[in-house]
């Protein structure tokens, strides 16, 4: 299974330059030559990626969404809502259960979003 | 309303779309004159309104709104540009034009309102912010030509309960943990919907929102179901999941096949072709007509999104007149259909002819024809004489002596 988490570069088998090229130009991955690994950005169509990778790997992909909290994995495998949740379509970050589970879960998280906000250099 | 009363007021209150939000408030901190409108683009319910609402409170703007329950037209956005040029307000402050649904502007009901529109987009003198649903139609692809275009997507689940959570701690309601998944399941990543249906839920104890679910049906199956439905309830839910829709005018382009699924197109074809009394069917018809009055005033004054209870509406003043019956699509009956096809091809021969001998335009000669037929039936000339007179298919005397007729029993009466 390949997972793919999204926000984070990720690598792939050596592919040919027509998947390569599909996957620039339709999945509209983002790609660095040095260090040979790709990035979902939020351009991205991420159905059309895990159909492409589907196809030529021949593997199960599992998209992941990233914690906005902590950064990491939401670890969407063992979710509630694995189910319902089309994460193809839906924003790129989400909540660990971790961070979830912690008291006062949404000041925490609208903190996080003023101290993203900071960091971005934005005035208010 | 709880979507209203707790739309959040503050940036980092929204949940979801967390980079794309970021963005939009660097470029709304970094705005200077000449920079390129935004356009915030993404499904209804997701946040993007509520973040341009919030940020200009935070960012100290007055916003000057226009959405697509006001009229657009070119007139009414070069009244508001002058002021808008100036850059601020009466009270001194830095002002933002909002345009919300702008996929939603019309070629027929804001006459030059787009174009006008794109104008003041160039060379724009305050910060202009766009929101659209959907990112097709020619309008969208020339808006994202000169604009910097931000995606916003749906909610994921588990951000959407630990919104909801939030909620339904402040309204101090407690909803089991199966409720809070099927309320998420059916809003579908949409922060009004779960809203609607938490707050539908939590008073009511009905969930609002079966409309909402994936399953549609076909108008054909869904009419019938409905006509054989034991209850409001159910003919209701049936209706809310149909394929058929009501006439959006934000909406054009819609092909024949698509006008065809009107539902209340639908719902018409299949009472007047019905076998019922007379009683019955003016009681079923009258409350088309009071629906169909309703849908016009919401088009006339714009407000579409009105139409969501046009299903209730239907449900609640058709169920009782409506058991038995069956779907059909066309709305006269067949063996009269027939008639008036046939009719209406030999008419439209007569009017031909008729303008070719009198060298006026068939549409001319269309509106003449009742005056001209009154005129003969009065004159008693030999039709089959007149006809072959006129190089006239004879065949045609038996028809035109109906028309007379009708025509001469209407002014005798």
């Amino acid at each position: 299974m390949i997972r793919i988490l999204l926000g984070n570069w990720f690598s792939l088998p050596r592919v040919s330059p027509d998947v390569f090229s599909k996957l620039m130009r339709q999945a509209r991955l983002r790609y660095d030559r040095e260090k040979r690994m790709f990035l979902v950005e939020s351009g991205t169509n991420v159905g059309v990626l895990t159909a492409i990778l589907k196809e030529v790997l021949n593997e199960e992909v599992l998209v992941e969404l990233q914690c906005f909290v902590c950064e990491k994995s939401a670890n969407c495998g063992d979710c509630e809502y694995l189910e319902i949740c089309d994460r193809t379509i839906v924003s790129s970050q989400c909540i660990c259960k971790d961070c979830f589970e912690q008291d006062n879960t949404y000041e925490h998280y609208c903190d996080t979003f003023s101290k993203k906000l900071t960091t971005a250099k934005v005035k208010i | 309303m709880w979507s209203e009363k707790y739309r959040p007021k503050n940036v980092k209150h929204i949940v979801g779309n967390e980079e794309e939000r970021i963005t939009f408030l660097e470029w709304l901190s970094n705005w200077k004159n000449g920079s390129k409108p935004i356009l915030l683009v993404g499904p209804p319910g997701i946040g993007k309104t509520t973040l341009v609402k919030a940020a200009v409170i935070e960012f100290g703007y007055d916003v000057v709104e226009l959405n697509a329950s006001d009229v657009r037209t070119k007139d009414k956005l070069q009244s508001i540009i002058p002021s808008l040029l100036n850059n601020t307000s009466i009270l001194g402050k830095k002002t933002l034009l909002f345009l919300d649904e702008v996929d939603g502007m019309s070629a027929r009901s804001d006459r030059g309102g787009f174009a006008a529109l794109m104008s003041l987009l160039k060379n724009p003198a305050v910060p202009i912010v766009l929101a659209a649903n959907a990112e097709v139609g020619e309008q969208i692809k020339e808006l994202k030509r000169i604009s910097t275009i931000i995606k916003f997507k749906r909610i994921a689940p588990r951000l959407l309960t630990l919104y909801l959570d939030n909620i339904l701690k402040m309204e101090n309601v407690k909803v089991s943990i199966e409720n809070k998944i099927r309320m998420i399941s059916v809003s579908n990543g949409d922060v009004r919907t779960l809203m609607n249906e938490a707050q539908s839920f939590t008073t009511t104890g009905f969930s609002q929102s079966i409309h909402q679910t994936n399953f549609s049906i076909d108008i054909d199956k869904a009419v019938t179901d409905f006509f054989s439905a034991d209850s409001v309830e159910d003919a209701l839910d049936i209706l809310m999941r149909s394929e058929g829709f009501y006439n959006d005018p934000r909406f054009p382009g819609y092909d024949t096949e698509k006008r065809r699924r009107d539902k209340l197109v639908a719902l018409f074809s299949s009472i007047v072709t019905s076998k019922v009394d007379l009683e019955r069917m003016t009681e079923m018809l009258n409350a088309l007509a009071y629906t169909d009055i309703i849908i016009g005033r919401m088009g006339r004054t714009r407000q579409w999104r009105l139409l969501r209870y046009i299903d209730t509406i239907i449900a609640y003043k058709l169920f009782k007149e409506s058991r038995g019956l069956t779907y059909n699509q066309y709305d006269i009956p067949f063996v009269l259909m027939n008639r008036v096809f046939r009719e209406a091809r030999l008419i439209r021969t007569i009017i031909s002819t008729f303008a070719k001998n009198t060298h006026m335009s068939k549409r001319k000669a269309a509106s003449y024809l009742p005056y001209f037929l009154f005129i003969l039936a009065r004159s008693k000339i030999d039709l089959e004489e007149f006809l072959t007179a006129n190089n006239m298919d004879t065949t045609l005397k038996e028809l035109l002596k109906g028309e007379m007729n009708k025509l001469v029993k209407v002014n005798k009466k």
